[in-house]
């Protein structure tokens, strides 16, 4: 909303700052952190006034008796919070809509489990399996189709042929003028505008050009969906230990996003060109800032938990994210700590129990495993919060190597 | 591997038509030692563990012997092999074969049977020099801090010399404090039955390293020690047991 006011800017020149993605995340950051602030100590007071209080689940050890009377549900704040600086810092596109509608649809999956169980008073009391599974895939395939099949997908080029062919010669024109280094930033735009359906190409990480999948890329995307939402869903289990790598994860997906949807910085870096995408880094500033926020209260010993609400939403926004910047393949890098859990529960319960008939690991997910052995909980958690910055970085990397 | 895959894709074929009928045996249909045996043989691992836990509840002669067979059979499944320990450990007054059995478990590939066949000792068997003598002989090659925890438990309830003793004060200086626990709880038990031990076991205890990898972990020693010294002072022998941490269902307990 705040963007039009750069159309007043004949009238009050520093409103021109508003038409600024940079500016606009900057105070996207700011509007998510301080209500995220405020909402999470408004869920704390509902939860403690209706007498709720997480029903903690068991893996094989106790639940940990000092965090029985822990109020859930803190991803409601997380939820309104990002929206809330994304209403009022973003531009109304499809690359902000998207990971925004992901992000609402999976807090509500979430939340209705959350409300069963504390219904219930039962950590098994939650939506049934196969009603979750629908509910996650659903959602996959909305957003899909609305990437994919719809006029509105942000991969296809909006250009008329005209402007393609106007653009095309002028930059054969420049090609001739400018010295090798940015002849070479020149053909990527040149590329860029000689590939106008983006749709179905999957980018590897430190490789320049995408792979063309065709239509195994739907099906592909709905369970990416399900590995995101379910693998931060799963990390979930200790003080701090799903946000912290969530903020990594969305940290690195918004600076692609800023990158691809960038005029020149994508030709320069040698990555697709997303329109708009710009916006959805406002919307990961709001995010970012909401999700501190919530850090706050959530940090050991955490006085709120986030629940399937936090963790799903979180899991959603990420894939979303994820699929808008067309960098699928780097959530394995980037939320490598959420790769790392779900694939210990896989090869646990799949390849361990099922196949082998014997335990890997003592404990799955992978920080019971370490909470088993004696590592102190607060130990597991920084040292995966170390695990996510490092891979956040090799992550990072990717924009130049490639 | 491929055995493995082989007896997953047996048992979505013939699986759980046998699955339901072994639960029904579980909860206490009546059943035969043909069907049982038929039942043991099954492809499905899962089949064969349900009625490995039946035999156990329902023992005889025959079952104790198709348990022993179950435990000491490598090629089986590695659960299956870890709950005929347990089930073993379930019988009062085993006859040797069974703690030769278990004895020879100690040396399984599987962790958890290890871990398992060492409590099922401290369970059944009686203190004795020889049984004393493969303990300590599987601690000192044991890397596995369950197994080490759960052969510290069996020497304490079974040692009946200073080599017990040594090897369990050698353990309160452990890097793990779950071990070091377990230790101090092993060598409460042992003095117990050694009064001639108290000494040594206050000065291995005030030994006790109570740093720890998290502040729960010191609150858990604390809590221990102090419990350890009001069973001791009371000569309370099953106070000191109750203080084990059983490892298979978290050092936090079930």
């Amino acid at each position: 909303m705040l963007y039009y006011l750069c159309g007043l800017v004949e009238w009050l020149s520093p409103l021109r700052l508003f038409g600024y993605t940079t500016f606009r995340a900057t105070l996207a950051f700011m509007v998510g952190f301080i209500s995220a602030l405020l909402f999470v100590r408004m869920v704390i007071q509902w939860m403690k006034r209706q007498k709720k209080a997480e029903p903690l689940r068991d893996f094989g050890g106790l639940p940990d008796l000092a965090k029985r009377h822990t109020p859930s549900m803190g991803g409601l704040a997380i939820v309104a919070a990002t929206l809330l600086g994304g209403v009022l810092c973003c531009r109304p596109v499809v690359p902000a809509v998207i990971p925004a509608v992901a992000l609402v649809l999976y807090g509500m999956l979430g939340g209705a489990d959350d409300l069963l169980k504390l219904k219930h008073g039962s950590s098994e009391a939650g939506l049934p399996r196969a009603a979750k599974l629908i509910g996650q895939g659903g959602i996959a395939a909305l957003l899909a189709v609305f990437l994919f099949a719809t006029p509105f997908s942000p991969f296809l080029s909006r250009l008329s042929d005209e402007e393609v062919q106007r653009r095309r010669s002028e930059i054969v024109k420049r090609l001739r003028e400018v010295p090798p280094a940015e002849q070479v930033v020149l053909l990527n735009k040149l590329r860029a505008l000689d590939t106008p359906d983006m749709r179905t190409a999957l980018f590897v990480p430190f490789v320049k050009d995408g792979l063309r999948i065709g239509i195994l890329y739907f099906p592909l995307m709905v369970l990416f969906l399900w590995l995101t939402t379910n693998s931060v869903n799963l990390t979930d289990g200790m003080d701090g230990l799903a946000i912290v790598p969530g903020l990594f994860c969305v940290l690195v997906f918004g600076i692609f996003a800023y990158l691809v949807g960038h005029a020149e910085y994508y030709a320069y870096l040698f990555l697709p060109h997303i329109r708009d995408a710009g916006e959805a880094a406002v919307l990961c500033a709001s995010f970012l800032g909401a999700g501190l926020a919530f850090l706050w209260y959530n940090a050991y010993p955490a006085s709120i938990f986030m629940g399937d609400t936090g963790a799903l939403a979180i899991g959603g926004f990420i894939g979303a994210l994820a699929l808008v910047v067309k960098q699928e393949l780097l959530f394995v890098i980037a939320g490598g700590v959420f790769v790392l859990e779900i694939a210990s529960v896989f090869i646990q319960d799949y390849i361990g129990l099922k196949v082998l008939g014997r335990r890997i690991f003592y404990r799955a997910p992978y920080h019971h495993n370490m909470l088993h052995k004696g590592v102190g909980e607060s130990k597991v958690t920084i040292r995966l919060w170390i695990v996510a910055a490092i891979l956040a970085m090799i992550a990072l990397a990717s924009i130049k190597i490639r | 591997m491929l055995r493995r895959v082989q007896e997953l894709v047996l048992a979505q074929m013939t699986g759980r038509a046998a699955y339901r009928r072994a639960t029904e045996i579980e909860s206490g249909k009546p059943t035969d030692d043909l069907e049982l045996d038929r039942l043991l043989s099954h492809p499905y691992w899962e089949v064969r563990n349900k009625i490995v836990k039946f035999l156990g509840k329902q023992p005889t002669p025959e079952r104790v012997q198709r348990l022993r067979e179950k435990l000491g059979d490598r090629m089986e499944t590695g659960i299956v092999r870890r709950n005929a320990a347990e089930a073993l450990a379930a019988i009062p007054s085993p006859e040797p074969e069974t703690i030769e059995v278990l004895l020879r478990a100690l040396s399984d590939p599987y962790w958890e049977v290890r871990s398992e066949a060492a409590r099922a000792l401290w369970s059944v068997a009686s203190p004795d020099e020889a049984v004393e003598a493969r303990l300590i002989e599987a601690l000192e090659k044991e890397s596995d801090f369950e197994v080490v925890c759960s052969l510290a438990q069996a020497l304490g309830g079974l040692g009946v010399s200073g080599r017990s003793f040594e090897a369990l004060a050698r353990l309160i200086m452990h890097t793990n404090w779950i071990v070091r626990s377990q230790a101090a709880v092993a060598l409460s038990e042992f003095s117990l039955r050694h009064p001639e031990r108290e000494g040594a076991l206050k000065e291995a205890l005030g030994r006790m390293d109570f740093r720890s990898d998290g502040v729960t972990a010191k609150v858990v020693l604390t809590a221990k020690i102090d419990g350890l010294a009001d069973a001791i002072e009371q000569g309370d022998a099953a106070a000191v047991r109750r203080l084990y941490f059983h490892l298979k269902n978290g050092w936090r307990g079930r």
